[in-house]
């Protein structure tokens, strides 16, 4: 058996009917061995300053580009995000030899124009899969082939060596992927996960992780929803998103108790 | 080519990111004999007159008895829900023959009380499945037996013969069922959808419906949340409109049941 982390995770009571009891607290021990730290779609250049201006930031794009999320000024607070808090906590857990899962969308050839996914993306969010995920770092007799930059990883960001990287092509990274069959083949069982966006891929890969038996614990300031504009001042999506999950889906922490928790392993 | 219902379906367009377009309209042509109404989670009595009084009612009750959703007054909310709406929708959709799905809840003996999902609903609902999902007309062998009556079905709108029933054991009605093996037999592209909750069984069920590539149409008046947290939330329904946008967003399309009725009265 080998060193654990010790976190303090908090859930939202949804009980007695008549008024909910809320917020409490359960320890939770987690041994590292079965652990693994996931980096949900963390894509979208511009949070190092060598990184590429991204399409969207530029005068002539294509009318359809956009941040990572769907609204504009989420890109300014993704990097806030990034910087301060799922940044420090990756680091935190590389530096503890946590297995460090990266998934990232992408447009396998598997004739995703025809699907419902897809056409709800076009649809809702005027996001056509097959160009504006389409890679110039793939081959393209498996994945759509193109020079979008849409899911690059800004530098900051890039997966190091010996990590995992699992492309996904739905919001959930369970979905057609090898991302469970991973999960078993390294023995984890918990899942310590960030990233975007959470009322779509972060969200969903969650509630898929639990549908697999894995505990997830997010770290809830390591994300971000697609905000309606009255929401997006006060982020209120995302804090009702977060809310949610803790309530029906996973328990959480933040990156400052993740990190401090990395300091201080038990055995 | 058999008859076809034709919806004008909402959505939400979340685009421009500098300014998003908001709801528009789709008009959508389903072959009715690809076509199923499925019905999530509508159990608890109550409903019905000559229902049983419901466990969480009386004085004596189980200890963590309450109503189908969470919170107490939501009962109150389901019953002119599936009054004015879920069940006119369903009765519609039964006069034209659409294929009808039920899931319901359930205790299979597979160590739930060892699984993650298990552990979450003791912890942040109080909810016991071994004891709150068992049931008095199951095989003991295969599921939890016992005498609560959290997922009775009200009378107004028990299964009719002919129609399906799958028991499922976690929120998403895909996950370790045979709904996707009936759905393929049965040739179904199209599900319009009912039920509860729409942040939690109805909600997953519906996202898989969509990775499982079928066209999912919800009944947005037919349905209701477990996150409405504060009084306000409760009095107004803040998080079940939410919910109910998120869906329209990032997940699948809708209608009203009245719309839904409306389209059985004009098979094309």
């Amino acid at each position: 058996m080998g060193k654990k982390l010790k976190v303090n995770t908090r859930y939202y009571r949804l009980f007695p009917a008549e008024k909910y009891l809320g917020y409490a607290f359960e320890e939770y021990v987690a041994d590292i061995d079965e652990t693994a730290f996931l980096v949900v779609d963390v894509y979208g250049l511009g949070h190092h300053p060598d990184d590429p201006v991204p399409t969207w930031k530029k005068g002539a794009h294509n009318k359809r580009d956009r941040p990572a999320l769907a609204w504009l000024g989420s890109a300014d607070h993704e990097q806030v995000i990034v910087k301060e808090a799922l940044l420090p906590a990756l680091n935190a857990a590389r530096k503890i030899g946590m297995k460090v899962i990266y998934l990232n969308n992408s447009a396998p050839r598997i004739g995703l124009a025809h699907s419902e996914f897809s056409k709800v993306l076009r649809r809702q969010l005027n996001t056509d899969m097959e160009r504006m995920f389409a890679e110039d770092n793939i081959d393209p007799r498996e994945y759509h082939y193109g020079d979008s930059d849409h899911v690059k990883i800004s530098k900051l960001l890039e997966p190091k060596e010996g990590e995992y990287f699992i492309r996904k092509h739905v919001y959930s990274g369970f979905v057609g992927t090898r991302l469970d069959l991973l999960l078993r083949y390294l023995g984890i069982h918990n899942l310590f996960t960030v990233g975007f966006s959470a009322d779509a891929c972060l969200l969903t890969t969650v509630i898929d992780a639990l549908w697999h038996d894995y505990k997830v614990i997010l770290l809830r300031d390591t994300t971000l929803a697609n905000d309606f504009p009255e929401e997006q001042a006060e982020l209120l999506g995302t804090k009702r998103m977060i809310k949610l999950m803790e309530s029906l889906y996973c328990v959480s922490i933040t990156s400052k108790e993740f990190i401090e928790a990395t300091t201080n392993l038990i055995s | 080519m058999g008859k076809e219902l034709v919806v004008n379906t909402r959505y939400f367009r979340m685009f421009p990111s500098d300014k998003f377009l908001g709801y528009a309209t789709e008009e959508f042509k389903a072959d009715l004999d690809r076509t199923a109404f499925l019905v999530v989670d509508v159990y608890g009595y109550g409903v019905d007159p000559n229902d049983p009084v419901p466990s969480y009612m009386e004085e004596k009750h189980l200890k963590g008895a309450r109503p189908a959703l969470s919170w107490l007054k939501s009962a109150d909310h389901e019953e002119r829900i599936v009054k004015d709406a879920l069940l006119p929708a369903l009765q519609a959709a039964r006069k034209i023959g659409m294929k009808i799905i039920f899931l319901n809840n359930s205790a299979p003996k597979i160590g739930l009380k060892h699984s993650e999902f298990g552990k979450l609903l003791e912890r942040h609902l109080n909810t016991y499945m071994e004891t709150m999902f068992a049931e008095d007309n199951v095989d003991p062998r295969e599921y939890h037996y016992g005498k609560s009556d959290h997922l009775k079905i009200s009378g107004i709108l028990q299964p009719q013969e002919d129609e399906y029933f799958i028991r499922k054991h976690v929120y998403d009605g895909f996950v370790g069922t045979r709904l996707d093996l009936c759905l393929r037999y049965l040739n179904i592209k199209n599900i319009f959808v009912v039920g509860f909750s729409n942040d939690a069984c109805m909600f997953t069920t519906a996202v898989d419906a969509l990775w499982h590539n079928y066209k999912v149409v919800l009944l947005r008046d037919t349905t209701l949340a477990n996150n409405e947290y504060s009084k306000e939330d409760q009095e107004k329904l803040l998080n079940t409109q939410r919910m109910t946008k998120l869906m329209e967003s990032l997940y699948c399309v809708s209608i009203t049941s009245e719309e839904f009725i409306e389209a059985t009265k004009n098979l094309k």
